[in-house]
């Protein structure tokens, strides 16, 4: 594996344990409420794994694996592979700041609490809680009340 | 192919074929009279496709066609790699039934086994780089 594919998959793997970690805080945070502040951090678990896990991974390998010329330089002209490595990861913590350091939901806490026992929470996106059923049909209005559906 | 890897591979098949079946449950739900616990398997669907396709069948390829380690032990440690296996797809298929259920009744044993869940697929991803990172390197030359 050339020395460019190691760095991008040891970055990758990187970001695997970042977005579990957080994941993992955030699924918690779902089963036992820790705090609802933690839902700011959903846009950087998503920006980690989809980006900094499974496409820094795909071009690593596709860096190492793909067809090689038969004559030298093999892999071409490797300089954008470099600066992409560089790009991407530049990107990733730009994104990973702003979510990070960005404003916070400002929705009320206490609501937002509430909302966590009740088995939902504070949505970070659409700023709404999950509600329980409640006699309606709960697909169509659970779907509006959140903008996320990931969340 | 390794034995490990195919459990991956095939595993990864069955999770993108029950995602795929949930998505049309969850395209139905605004239209058909379905039980109302299924619209709280929309974070589950994502997680189906992005845990236990995407993730898993990344786990089994890297441990079948990365550089080996050594002769004697050219993939790591196999015992890791099984647990890795159990953890990651023990802890998605505690979050597909808890997290629906969490919601339905909050505040039960459910959000433990929610808990759980989330440790075990966080163990499987700590279980994976600890295996997969010292065969991050040049092809083996059997130095």
């Amino acid at each position: 594996m050339p020395r460019l594919s190691q760095w991008y998959v040891k970055l990758s793997f990187g970001y695997l344990l970042a977005g579990f970690t957080v994941g993992a805080l955030l699924l918690a945070n779902k089963g036992r409420p820790i705090h609802p502040a933690l839902w700011g951090l959903l846009p950087a678990h998503i920006e980690w794994l989809l980006i900094g896990w499974v496409a820094q991974l795909t071009l690593g390998v596709a860096f190492w694996i793909l067809p090689r010329f038969w004559k030298e330089p093999r892999r071409g002209n490797t300089t954008g592979a470099y600066v992409a490595i560089v790009l991407l990861n530049a990107g990733i913590a730009l994104i990973s700041f702003g979510a990070l350091a960005g404003p916070r939901p400002v929705g009320d806490s206490r609501r937002a609490a509430a909302g966590s026992r009740r088995g939902g929470g504070l949505c970070p996106r659409g700023l709404a809680t999950h509600r329980r059923p409640r006699g309606v049909r709960v697909g169509a209005s659970h779907f509006l009340e959140c903008d996320a559906p990931f969340c | 192919m390794p034995a490990l890897t195919r459990w991956h591979i095939k595993s990864a098949f069955l999770w993108l074929a029950a995602a795929m079946t949930l998505g049309i449950a969850l395209a139905l739900a605004p239209v058909v009279a379905l039980p109302g616990w299924v619209v709280y398997l929309s974070p589950a669907f994502f997680h189906l496709i992005m845990v236990g396709w995407v993730t898993q069948m990344i786990f089994g390829v890297i441990f079948w066609m990365f550089p080996i380690v050594s002769r004697a032990r050219p993939r790591g440690s196999e015992r890791l790699g099984w647990a890795v296996y159990g953890l990651l797809n023990g802890g998605l298929a505690l979050r597909l039934v808890a997290e629906p259920a969490n919601s339905v009744a909050p505040g039960g044993g459910w959000g433990w086994v929610l808990v759980m869940s989330a440790v075990l697929q966080w163990l499987a991803a700590v279980g994976f780089v600890v295996n997969s990172w010292p065969r991050v390197r040049e092809r083996y030359r059997g130095e």
